[in-house]
């Protein structure tokens, strides 16, 4: 938002007498009815509807990896104007590489992102974004960074600039997801977990974020920002967080991308050498959710301590009749469980745990505790740790299988690039026995993405 | 606009104009919930045939394009499926448009006994906002009376696919629309 400033310089031979006259005018006004104001303001605030959220809110890195992660805004239903978006990362572990906002559409609800470039352009100064960012300088000079290094700050507008109007705002377009997406790299001796956290700090101070309206009739824009409560977590060790080894079977802490994790029955165990206990997960395999179509499937599950592997077996899973909304796109899959085959006899200890599905890539879903006597039950159906479907050719990786999927897309009733009798149908990855659209959708999604080893 | 409004706006950072309202908060929606949400998208995608409205003599011929707007939406497969008459028009070609770069064609019939075509295209590089999907050539056959509407698409076939928003299927509560247009064409002697 400070790029006012710069928008003025570069323009200020066609705006300076307009800019004159409407200040001397509205200044006035505004003296005269200063103290009105003030009370219509009382009366009418606003609620603080607006949210503002991260996708994804896990992020599992390595040292100098690096990911997206996106902001998003919902509004509450109220039309937004303008928002000043601030995020808090550590300069120490995170260096911002990247930002990228959406492709401005006419339908956009902001269609102007700050700051600007001084060139009269209207075209965002991602540069600047990161330089201050990363630096707290741009150009050599702290001018333009007022919040300083490690911390992100833009401003979106629904000003167009492109053709010098302000939309009226639109009440039911209020949800952008994605806002902005941020690339992060991980710092070469970057360690342990980091934080991106929404800069907010409280009532009636604006040098944090905001998001704003102008109700009707007054004129005056009114912050609606809520608390935001939404914070990604990165791990930086390219896990999630791993519990320290304890020699005690006492349960340890819940690592956050396993929030269900946990021992039944709940009673304290007593721990003698020897001792095992068992596993039982919950997943979310990509794909699998079309209404009627919840077949068993097939999965590896991999346990290991550190580098080393502890067991790789391979269970059945089975829908068992829960959905999980994933949001956003909002949709639901199937809760899988390996209820009826469970990994048993498994030395008391702690262990990550990687799962491999038919046609997913592999995936480490956290960490759980195995309890003496015990079969704990790691639920990992949450839309933070969907297994990616695509791999179709059980290679880990989503490339190959595409040249399967064209020749056979159609199969087995209708294909056009093969003969109905040499139809295979390893890129049904949806199991409803045709390749069509939807597995189209699915494998083009996760091209080239690859599994962990 | 106004200059003023934009200083307006855009001063909020600066700290000198927004004012922050004391009501409650709102929590955050869930991230993971196994009710109906509380929010629902509405995606809207527009395919049309163009030019709307066409007049041709008899064994003139035309090409029409499916024209796509998908705004902000990253699309990776259409199925096309149109229906046409064909007593009045003749399917030369059907081609892919520029629209979805290096496309695979996926499905290609054209019935003209029943008047059904079926086309389909994907390609591993999304396209995203406004443009030409396929190319539809055709010859006019007979004479109509007036404003008649030949070729039209079959609204229950003809489906996208979005990239990383898998929305075509039945278990997605998001709203997908897709609008369509009508094409009229009138035939001459």
């Amino acid at each position: 938002m400070k790029d006012i400033v710069s928008y003025v310089k570069a323009n200020k031979a066609r705006l300076l007498p307009i800019g004159l006259l409407l200040f001397l005018a509205l200044a006035t006004l505004f003296t005269l009815q200063l103290t009105k104001k003030r009370q219509e303001l009382r009366t009418k605030a606003t609620a603080a509807t607006a949210i503002l959220s991260f996708t994804p809110t896990i992020i599992p890195t390595s040292p100098e990896s690096t990911f997206d992660v996106s902001v998003n805004l919902d509004s509450g239903g109220q039309a937004p104007v303008g928002a000043d978006i601030l995020v808090n990362f550590d300069k120490n572990q995170l260096t911002l590489r990247n930002v990228t906002r959406p492709t401005l559409q006419t339908n956009s609800v902001f269609k102007t992102y700050a700051p600007v470039v001084n060139d009269g352009s209207g075209t965002f100064d991602t540069s600047r974004v990161m330089s201050c960012a990363n630096t707290g300088l741009n150009g050599g000079s702290g001018t333009d960074c007022p919040s300083g290094s490690g911390v992100v700050e833009f401003g979106i507008i629904a000003f167009d600039w492109a053709n010098d109007v302000l939309p009226t705002p639109d009440p039911a377009n209020t949800i952008l997801s994605p806002v902005i997406t941020f690339t992060f790299q991980v710092a070469p001796t970057a360690s342990g977990q980091t934080l991106l956290t929404f800069k907010y700090d409280g009532t009636g101070v604006t040098t944090d974020s905001n998001v704003v309206i102008e109700p009707t009739g007054t004129g005056n824009p009114e912050d609606i920002l809520a608390a935001p409560t939404s914070v990604a977590t990165i791990t930086l060790g390219g896990a999630v967080p791993t519990p320290s080894p304890s020699p005690s079977t006492t349960p340890a802490p819940t690592p956050s991308a396993s929030p269900g994790v946990s021992p039944s029955p709940s009673a304290t165990p007593s721990t003698s050498p020897g001792d095992t206990g068992s596993l039982t997960l919950q997943v979310l395999f990509e794909g699998v959710g079309k209404p009627g179509i919840q077949p068993n499937l097939t999965a590896n599950i991999e346990l290991k301590q550190g580098t080393t592997i502890i067991t790789s077996q391979d269970a059945t899973f089975a829908a068992n009749g829960e959905q999980v909304l994933i949001q956003a796109p909002n949709y639901y899959l199937w809760v899988y469980t390996n209820t009826a085959s469970p990994l048993t006899n498994l030395a008391v200890g702690d262990y990550d745990v990687y799962v491999k599905g038919p046609k997913n890539l592999r995936r480490l879903l956290g960490s759980i505790s195995i309890t003496a006597n015990q079969t704990t039950l790691a639920n990992f159906a949450t839309s933070d740790l969907v297994l990616l479907t695509g791999d179709t050719n059980n290679a880990n990786k989503v490339l190959l299988g595409y040249t399967d999927l064209v020749i056979n897309y159609g199969c087995p009733n209708n294909p056009v690039n093969i003969d109905p009798a040499a139809c295979t149908l390893v890129a049904d990855v949806d199991f409803d026995g045709q390749i069509d659209l939807d597995d189209y959708t699915y494998i083009v999604s996760n091209y080239n993405k690859t599994g962990v080893n | 606009m106004t200059l003023f409004t934009v200083v307006a706006i855009s001063a909020i950072g600066l700290g000198t104009i927004v004012k922050k309202n004391n009501s409650a908060r709102v929590s955050p929606p869930p991230t993971i919930t196994r009710t109906t949400p509380n929010t629902q998208e509405t995606i809207r995608v527009d395919l049309k045939l163009a030019p709307e409205t066409t007049s041709l003599h008899v064994g003139e011929e035309t090409i029409y394009d499916v024209t796509i707007d998908s705004r902000d939406l990253g699309v990776v497969i259409v199925q096309g499926s149109f229906s046409f008459d064909p007593a009045r028009l003749a399917i030369l070609s059907i081609e892919p448009g520029p629209f979805l770069s290096q496309p695979d064609v996926l499905a290609k019939s054209v019935d003209p006994v029943a008047g059904k075509i079926s086309y389909t295209l994907g390609s591993l590089k999304y396209g995203q906002g406004e443009g030409v999907v396929f190319r539809i050539k055709v010859k006019a056959l007979t004479q109509t009376q007036g404003l008649v509407s030949p070729l039209s698409f079959e609204r229950e076939k003809t489906k996208i696919g979005l990239k990383d928003q898998v929305k075509d299927i039945g278990f997605s509560v998001d709203q997908t629309v897709i609008l369509f247009n009508e094409q009229l064409m009138t035939i001459l002697s």
